[in-house]
């Protein structure tokens, strides 16, 4: 756990140092050297391009980690405050975000994204955009925790430890405060621990299914894209490094938010 | 009896709106079906131009909504303008696919995930909780999509013989990346319900261990796994999309996305309101099945 | 003794039988992965590549051009004659042949067959190609077991018309067309016995989604030349992968003995397992397809610098072609510079006379440069554009990466911009609300005939300039020297024309022609007389011709 919460500082340090850290700009082709593997010029070789794939790990990673983290985020406030609001309020209120949840679920939301990505001007930086699209996944995705947290409210609300504080006039706040959050949160933990891998991945599958936004710019998802070919696998293996780094870095991520969710359970 | 009916009611206008949105939300995405057909030189300007009458693609949204609503009242769900037959007749054989396919993915999941987690929760930090908590958490960090991939080459060079196609792996790969939430969510679940003092009494007068996790403290930890099936009915299902796309099982997944990204309108349509109306199936299910396990909520509404 | 003698004799006239092409041996099967299933069998509304190369077994021309010789030849039709002023194009029938399900094809199916075509109210893709000089093709029998096809006026590619129509069985067709139910008639889910052609094959079973099998048609007319019926095969099966990984994979797991369409970088995945997998691999050269940078030259464009014919072909000389060609095809494509492509042999007008150097065509301009290497035009302003690229495709998006690098060094910021594909063409068709963008367009044939569409005011794909007029002068030269090539018989005059016209695109530029992609075939080892070819299917045109050699 600790050894995981380390890897991850690390990781999203790095990530944010991606302008440092890195040996080249990860852009910058080095066309007579394309295909080369892990050496001492490039310590994780080099794409098909001849572009140095340490420093389009680290820059990629930088976008994809933080953009995801966002957009996680993003769904899990959104879930927690109309989930909640939900299971609090009961009646046409609760049936109508139960409604507008189930709505959300089934809609195809790639033409949002479409939709979003013609609204911006060309000229707009391609980083910014990422961000925007991600964080708009992350909004669509609020349906997901809100039923779950709706769930847990519903089942508290019928607890006669709850019935009985309400009967002592205790208020709202206090009742979502000491009842109903404790509950709620490590179930939100470990959704979000299933959420952030599940939004970095979401890029790498849209741009697998051709819907792709990030372009020359790196991202995490159009590294690991990039290695699902079978040309790259039979003879660039070390083009799936980009995809083992992102595998440790989401299970440690799991790892700790699972944990986390554990110890605060052992707090109360 | 009359609350069903009132759900029923209830889902029918959800899927009236379900289609309203999904066609707006259509309509604002660039470009529509005869788009490739503009930038083919060997079709003339005429042909595009008459096409678009024909579907009446030239028509306000308005209108092109109102027809398609009028075939749905007659049974066919709109014309596929991809491949010229109702949609109904192209989406019955695939969905009897995708539905298979999910399904015994489902299956297998909850078969294995369940009963794993419950024993993981009974003997947390003991080996098995490691190595199936560390695999479930790669698992989760693979996208379907990777799984997919690396199936199909995996067994290339394994020389496994075909993947592509078949049930089998596609399910494979869809229990892969269904176990870890269901897996977890059932060890957390249980581990909470395991704190509670009555599983002490349990222990104490003397059951056994198998007895008291699996009679006891799994229908005890049954309500946030119920709200779970309905939600992971959903995700397999739509994560069967993926998978059918990447390990080529001919379901609605391939015929979805070249839907998609062609424009065909009432294909995908006809697909959004299908995965809602199975939404609904699974909420509704989902609901009922909570009101028979928890006593609370049934005492609460009676 | 004697058996071992018989058998040995039979082993000889095997291997003999082996190395002449001509005479192939009966029986067995194919099996063709392809990247997407048909959509339908109906021959007049199918454009898309999966239905067009199925409908294309099952169906036969009057005329068909030979991918090898690249000239049209006798399928349906016995003979054919031109009048000498070109104006009337005369077809005898091949006597004696019949349907798939056995009804005689006469005079009456192809009077049906180019009515239906020319019908407004059938909308068919083919109606405004059988209109010579803004008349449609007038179509009438001649005689016993002959059709008369007039011209409005002369038209050099007259015959070539002919070459694209599928000859429709009326018996079968008669009654859906009559009630307006053409359009889905022959959808996917009809009976394999009521699918009637005139083709080497027929369809046996569709498992919608999964795969097609098609079996000889006993019927057909075709003979080789030791009068054995063709074609050889037994059956041809269709299976269907998601994408061109999943093809191939398909292919190397011995699911499937045939597959066409993929890019260099699976050549070399496939290469790598060769001989283990018992493959054979061709690359028959550039293909019909060139991709190029476009520049917005619509009268709505934003961009001045692109107006300069300088400016274009200081990019055009900055862009790394080889590049492109080596990295992103895997050295499985051949650099263009203009967008006919050497694959047609004699329209081709070679290669063009070398680039100057692109700084000394931008200085002489008046461009400079600023202290960190920007290029500055004459106004004094920087230069940078858009280039949008398809999503979908990475060999697109990885060309687009190359040109913005290529560009950076000459001081221009050229900013690629991923899009999906209807969006992308929706911006720069129906919009033109874009600067630059990487495309690629496929002509449908090698003779001049396939390009009018893409390259004059009047035609809908010339995309630099959608406004339908002649703004620059080079633009009206190409006008009238294409009108010029298409209204004369004379083939050297045309030639002549047609590689002046070619000249004029390498040098204003407005598409900047980067590659074309070799045509590349994988066939199982003992499948014998795959020969790829540019015109037509790639790959499946003379699928009659096809057949195992046994060992």
């Amino acid at each position: 756990m600790k050894a995981c919460a380390v890897f991850l500082i690390v990781a999203h340090l790095l990530a944010a140092m991606a302008g440092w850290v890195s040996s080249y700009d990860p852009a910058e082709q080095h066309r007579e050297h394309a295909w080369e593997a892990p050496g001492e010029r490039f310590p994780l070789g080099t794409d098909g391009l001849g572009r140095d794939q340490w420093s389009r790990l680290v820059h990629g990673a930088r976008i994809s980690l933080y953009s995801g983290l966002a957009a996680g985020v993003l769904s899990a406030a959104l879930g927690l405050l109309l989930g909640g609001w939900a299971g609090l309020s009961g009646g046409w209120t609760d049936r109508l975000i139960t409604r507008l949840m189930e709505l959300f679920l089934a809609l195809p939301w790639m033409y949002l994204l479409l939709a979003v990505r013609a609204f911006f001007p060309l000229e707009t930086d391609a980083r910014l955009v990422f961000l925007a699209l991600l964080l708009l996944l992350g909004a669509i995705g609020w349906a997901r925790p809100a039923r779950l947290v709706r769930g847990i409210v519903m089942s508290v609300k019928e607890r006669e430890s709850l019935l009985a504080a309400r009967g002592f006039g205790a208020g709202r706040w206090y009742l979502l405060r000491r009842h109903i959050l404790p509950e709620v949160l490590p179930v939100l933990g470990t959704y979000l621990s299933l959420a952030i891998p599940q939004y970095v991945a979401a890029e790498a599958t849209l741009s697998f299914l051709g819907l792709g936004f990030s372009g020359s710019t790196p991202s995490w998802g159009s590294l690991v894209g990039a290695m699902g070919s079978l040309e790259v696998l039979s003879e660039a293996w070390w083009m799936g490094l980009p995809a083992v780094a992102l595998a440790l870095v989401l299970g440690c991520y799991s790892i700790v938010s699972s944990a986390l969710a554990g110890t605060e359970h052992q707090g109360r | 009896m009359k609350y069903l009916l009132r759900r029923v009611g209830g889902a029918l206008l959800q899927l009236a709106a379900v289609s309203v949105l999904a066609f707006g939300l259509m309509e604002l995405a660039p470009g529509d079906y005869l788009e490739d057909m503009r930038v083919n030189p060997q079709i003339p300007a005429e042909t595009v131009a008459r096409w678009r009458a024909e579907f009446g693609l030239d028509q306000p949204a308005a209108v092109r909504y109102w027809r398609w609503a009028g075939s749905v009242v007659r049974g066919e769900f709109g014309m596929s303008m991809a491949y010229g037959i109702p949609v109904s007749e192209l989406l019955g054989p695939r969905v009897e696919r995708t539905v298979a396919l999910s399904l015994l993915a489902l299956a297998l999941t909850w078969l294995i995930a369940v009963p794993c987690g419950v024993w993981c929760a009974a003997r947390r930090g003991g080996w098995v909780d490691r190595l199936l908590g560390g695999g479930a958490t790669v698992a989760l960090a693979l996208p379907e999509l990777l799984v997919g991939l690396l199936l199909l080459q995996g067994a290339l060079w394994a020389g496994w013989g075909p993947v592509s196609g078949r049930i089998g792996p596609a399910a494979a790969v869809l229990l892969l990346v269904s176990f870890p939430a269901v897996f977890r969510h059932t060890r957390s679940s249980v581990a909470e319900v395991l704190r509670l003092p009555f599983v002490d009494h349990l222990r104490a007068s003397g059951l056994s261990e198998m007895r008291i996790l699996f009679r006891h403290v799994l229908p005890a930890s049954l309500n946030p796994l119920v709200s779970l099936l309905s939600l992971s009915l959903a995700g397999v299902t739509s994560a069967s999309l993926v998978v059918e796309v990447t390990l080529s099982w001919p379901g609605l997944g391939p015929l979805l996305l070249e839907a998609i990204l062609a424009r065909d309108v009432a294909v995908v349509l006809a697909s959004v309101m299908l995965a809602a109306a199975l939404l609904q199936v699974a909420t509704l299910a989902g609901d009922l099945m909570l009101y028979l396990v928890d006593p609370r909520i049934r005492r609460g509404r009676a | 003794m004697q058996m071992r003698s018989a058998r040995l004799c039979r082993g000889l006239l095997l291997s003999v039988l082996a190395v002449l092409p001509v005479w192939g041996q009966s029986g067995g099967r194919v099996v063709v992965v392809q990247r997407s299933e048909p959509r339908g069998f109906q021959p007049v509304y199918a454009v898309d590549e999966p239905s067009r190369a199925v409908i294309g077994l099952l169906h036969a021309p009057l005329l068909r051009i030979h991918s090898e010789t690249q000239e049209t030849e006798a399928a349906l039709a016995e003979s054919w004659k031109v009048s000498p002023d070109g104006l009337v194009i005369t077809v005898a029938l091949r006597r004696g042949v019949q349907f798939s399900d056995g009804t005689p094809l006469t005079v009456d199916d192809v009077l049906f067959t180019f009515a239906v075509h020319q019908d407004p109210a059938v909308a068919s893709p083919q109606r405004e190609v059988l209109q010579v000089g803004g008349k449609p093709l007038a179509v009438s029998a001649a005689g016993a077991g002959a059709i008369k096809f007039q011209m409005a006026e002369p038209y050099a590619a007259g015959e070539r018309l002919l070459a694209g129509i599928a000859i429709l069985p009326k018996h079968r067709m008669q009654a859906a067309y009559r009630e307006g139910r053409f359009r889905t008639f022959w959808g996917l889910g009809t009976k394999p016995e009521e699918l009637v052609g005139a083709g080497p094959f027929r369809v046996k079973t569709v498992e919608p989604g999964q795969r097609m099998v098609l079996e000889r048609n006993p019927r057909y007319w075709k003979r080789d030349k030791a009068g054995k019926t063709m074609p050889y095969l037994d059956e041809m099966e269709f299976v269907f992968a998601a994408g061109e990984d999943a093809q191939v994979a398909r292919l190397l797991a011995g699911e499937a003995d045939l597959a066409a369409g993929f890019g260099g970088g699976s050549y070399r995945a496939i290469e790598a397992n060769r001989e283990r997998r018992g493959i054979r691999l061709t690359d028959a050269g550039p293909s019909l397809d060139y991709t190029f940078l476009l520049f917005n030259l619509n009268p709505e464009s934003k961009r001045e610098w692109f107006g300069q014919t300088a400016f274009r072909q200081a990019v055009s000389a900055a862009v790394d072609r080889e590049s492109i060609a080596r990295l992103v095809y895997r050295g499985r494509a051949s650099a263009i510079r203009g967008p006919v492509t050497p694959a047609r042999q004699k329209w081709f007008a070679g290669p063009p006379p070398p680039f100057g150097k692109p700084r000394e065509i931008l200085t002489s301009a008046g461009y400079r440069w600023d202290t960190e290497g920007r290029l500055l035009d004459p106004k004094g302003a920087t230069v940078s554009f858009t280039l949008l690229v398809n999503a979908a495709n990475p060999a697109y998006t990885h060309t687009g990466a190359i040109i913005e690098e290529d560009l950076k060094k000459l001081g221009i910021a050229a900013q690629v911009v991923p899009m999906e594909f209807r969006s992308l063409v929706d911006r720069v068709v129906n919009r033109k609300d874009f600067d630059a963008a990487i495309m690629a367009l496929r002509p449908g044939d090698v003779d001049p005939a396939a390009d009018v569409n893409a390259w004059v005011s009047a035609g809908k794909t010339r995309l630099w300039n959608l406004s339908g007029k002649a703004i620059r002068p080079w633009e009206t030269e190409i006008d009238e020297k294409m009108r010029a090539v298409m209204a004369t018989r004379d083939q050297a005059v045309r030639r002549r024309l047609f590689h002046e016209v070619q000249r004029i695109l390498e040098r204003e530029a407005p598409m900047v022609c980067l590659v074309s992609p070799n045509l590349l075939v994988a066939s199982r080892m003992g499948l014998e007389n795959v020969r790829p070819g540019v015109i037509g299917d790639l790959v499946l045109w003379n699928a009659d011709e096809w057949y195992w050699r046994r060992p």
